[in-house]
């Protein structure tokens, strides 16, 4: 719509610019003719060349553009016309009549008078002359231009030119498009979609070939992310290092004095249990709680630190994992375990070990489910955990909306291991939401 | 879909590649210019002049030409100022000697008495002429007086030719400037008020005097509609006013000619206007014809060399015209 008020406006323009050039030289033409005409009429009728002032009348009818030529006496007698007919007339039976009428007056002051009519379609020239050395013995010229053709031909001209200029510009429309399409839309459409890789994806997003500025772009971009995954290793790792100090802390400090002071609780509640019964059970009641603290702040300290990896393995660590969902949340925990530790290294395992105590514990806080199983298992050279539950659905979006760090972290190891998560559902009597952690050989 | 449009893809810039240079280069549109006509001012023309008055032929695509005698005619036409002419046979003959490129396109009238040698009441015979001085235009006057003097033996020799344009004749004969004078309608009809008689007339030359409608050899290819509908026109426009006065246009016949209303029709019947079949008929009989004009305007000096041969008659469009 645009383009087509431009060319419309363009046509407009250029009929405009045309047909002020065509009256110009036709104004110019006009005046020429009448000037020459008068002067060469002068001097023809003033040597009696009758026969020759015919025949310069005859050669101003080969323009184009003149429609009705007269030489007139102050009489208003035609002497010479370009239409043979108006001949030896009066002037006043002729069409020019009103012309003559209107511009009178030149004969008497002897000035040319020049007039458009008012659609600026016919243009009047009329000069005055002495036909002989009397200088009462005035004449003139009267020539009447007729522009409808002219003007007819001026808009076909900028029809034809403006559809021209037209034709150029859609053309380059469509090359400038296609260049830009090719060079910049498709070029930032694929950054768009390697920084949407890179947000959900793992690996380092793939750069684009070339040295544009786009390129530099997606880069620099890669350069960032890979920089960023660093930091973010480093700072997972400085947080596993931090929870496994507080973690051995726990194990090694409280719970030694936690299991001391429960000790020496079931000391004294044996040695004054014969003297005061009361008091003794009041002590085995001190003992019994600080036994179960005991458990809490053990279980407090393995959840921070799987110190059961390095000594116990993988596969007693998941155990821990169950029999803890089994004592909070009170579901029934089952574990699959094939012997990973070749393809595992120890670091990697408390990665796994760490999506799967979040994929658990999630399962179990979420979705309430009733059984929870873990299975650990070899898929040819990828090392393949599965976390399958019969709770309800879990939704993604909705955890990572409870602004909780698990998914995040979890996201971090998930790209440490270069590992892949799936979730699927196996519909049947129950239905069985099953989350699938593949993590490849290169990584391990 | 997809195939389509990768396809589209790939010829996308192709087209619009070629758009490009094809509105670049796009040709000025060569402007149509209107068929310019030179029918000059004779009774012969009138058809076409009165067409153009009564704006039968569209000023948008016509553009009439008045030059008051033939020589301003052939001469309209050898420039390039005109596309289309009515010329005599002679005149034709004198415009391919001048190697103008041109085609025959119609035999419009034939002069049957409409040319004249006109004298004095003194002067009673041909013969009477030698040694007296003859006014006459270099058209077809010289031919018909050339044949005139051929017939009783005299030549161009045995006279003073005295040239002069058929409007001076008048004058020129009451004044006693020239004791006779060679004319054509309607000075023929105008100078015959003076009481001038005619000694020799277009019905005793053995090749008649024709009217012949020529184009340039452009014009025949490059506007050959607006040839057909001009022929067409005038075919019709002779007929009404062949067909008896008054006629559509006649008050400026009778003002362009110089007429009186009871002159007219005496003046257009010593032109024989030529249908169908005549125009067929003559326009094959025409290069034998013209054989024979080349012949006598050769003894006369009025040609230098014969024309070459060539193909100078397109009688397509007359066909085209009474098909």
């Amino acid at each position: 719509m645009f383009g087509l008020l431009i060319i419309l406006f363009n046509n407009w323009r250029n009929q405009q610019w045309l047909t002020d050039r065509r009256l110009e030289r036709m104004e110019l033409e006009a005046t020429e003719t009448g000037s020459r005409l008068a002067g060469l009429l002068q001097h023809l009728s003033r040597k009696q060349q009758q026969r020759s002032a015919e025949l310069e009348m005859a050669y101003v009818s080969l323009s184009p553009d003149v429609d009705l030529g007269l030489v007139c006496n102050k009489e208003g007698i035609v002497s010479c016309a370009t239409h043979m007919q108006w001949q030896q007339m009066d002037v006043m039976q002729t069409p020019l009549a009103a012309e003559w009428r209107r511009h009178t007056a030149v004969l008497e002051t002897m000035a040319p008078a020049f007039e458009w009519n008012a659609e600026k379609t016919s243009l009047l020239v009329m000069v005055p002359f002495f036909e002989t050395y009397d200088s009462t013995s005035r004449a003139a010229v009267l020539i009447r231009y007729d522009a409808k053709l002219a003007l007819v031909e001026v808009r076909a001209d900028a029809w034809h030119e403006s559809l021209r200029q037209a034709g150029v510009l859609l053309s380059s429309c469509l090359l400038l498009w296609f260049a830009l399409d090719e060079l910049i839309t498709r070029r930032v459409r694929r950054v768009v979609e390697i920084l949407r890789a890179a947000s959900s994806k793992d690996g380092l997003p793939i750069t684009l070939e070339g040295s544009d500025e786009l390129s530099m772009i997606s880069q620099e971009f890669a350069g960032a992310v890979t920089k960023l995954r660093i930091a973010e290793n480093m700072v997972l790792e400085a947080a596993e290092q931090e929870r496994r100090k507080i973690g051995r802390d726990l194990h090694d400090d409280i719970c030694q004095r936690l299991s001391a002071t429960k000790m020496k609780a079931e000391v004294v509640q044996g040695m004054i249990h014969e003297k005061d019964g009361k008091i003794a059970i009041l002590a085995g009641q001190v003992a019994e709680e600080l036994s179960e603290s005991t458990v809490i702040a053990r279980s407090m300290a393995w959840g921070l630190a799987p110190v059961g990896i390095e000594n116990h393995g993988l596969k007693d660590a998941l155990e821990n994992v169950l029999r803890f969902v089994e004592k909070s949340y009170s579901v029934q925990g089952s574990l699959d375990y094939s012997d990973v530790s070749d393809s595992l290294s120890g670091s990697s395992q408390e990665l796994l070990f760490r999506i799967a105590q979040e994929l658990a514990i999630n399962a179990c806080k979420h979705s309430r489910p009733g059984v929870v199983n873990i299975t650990v298992r070899m898929e040819g050279e990828n090392v393949v955990l599965s976390v399958i539950h019969d709770g309800s659905l879990f939704s993604e979006k909705a955890a990572a909306d409870g602004h909780g760090m698990g998914l995040h972290l979890m996201g971090q190891r998930l790209r440490t291991l270069s590992a892949t998560l799936e979730r699927t559902v196996e519909k049947g009597t129950r239905d069985f939401s099953i989350s699938i952690v593949r993590i490849p050989p290169k990584n391990l | 879909m997809k195939k389509t449009k990768a396809l589209l893809r790939r010829f996308l810039p192709l087209v619009g590649a070629a758009l490009l240079l094809a509105a670049s280069f796009f040709p000025y549109q060569e402007k149509k210019s209107r068929l310019r006509i030179v029918p000059g001012v004779w009774p012969a023309a009138e058809a076409l002049l009165v067409a153009s008055d009564l704006q039968i032929l569209p000023p948008d695509r016509f553009q009439t030409i008045e030059m008051p005698w033939s020589s301003a005619v052939v001469r309209a036409f050898g420039s390039g100022a005109a596309d289309v002419a009515v010329v005599t046979l002679d005149s034709l003959l004198r415009m391919r000697d001048a190697g103008q490129k041109l085609k025959v396109l119609m035999v419009l009238s034939q002069s049957a008495g409409g040319d004249a040698i006109l004298a004095r009441h003194q002067i009673l015979r041909l013969q009477d002429l030698k040694g007296k001085r003859v006014g006459v235009e270099r058209s077809v006057g010289t031919y018909l007086l050339a044949n005139g003097l051929e017939s009783i033996g005299l030549t161009m020799a045995d006279i003073e030719v005295v040239p002069m344009f058929q409007s001076e004749m008048e004058p020129a004969m009451q004044g006693g400037q020239v004791e006779a004078v060679v004319v054509t309608e309607p000075w023929l009809t105008i100078l015959s008020r003076g009481g001038t008689h005619s000694l020799y007339d277009s019905t005793q030359l053995k090749v008649p005097i024709m009217y012949l409608l020529v184009a340039s050899e452009q014009a025949c290819t490059s506007s050959r509609a607006e040839l057909v509908s001009l022929l067409k026109v005038q075919t019709e426009m002779a007929k009404k006013i062949w067909e008896g006065t008054p006629f559509p246009g006649m008050d400026a016949v009778l003002r362009r000619e110089n007429l009186k209303e009871a002159e007219l029709p005496p003046c257009l019947k010593r032109l024989q206007p030529l249908g169908k079949t005549e125009n067929e008929e003559l326009l094959k009989q025409l290069p034998q014809l013209a054989l024979q004009m080349e012949g006598l305007m050769f003894r006369a000096g009025m040609l230098k060399t014969k024309p070459a041969g060539g193909e100078w008659i397109d009688s397509s469009f007359t066909k085209e015209v009474f098909k």
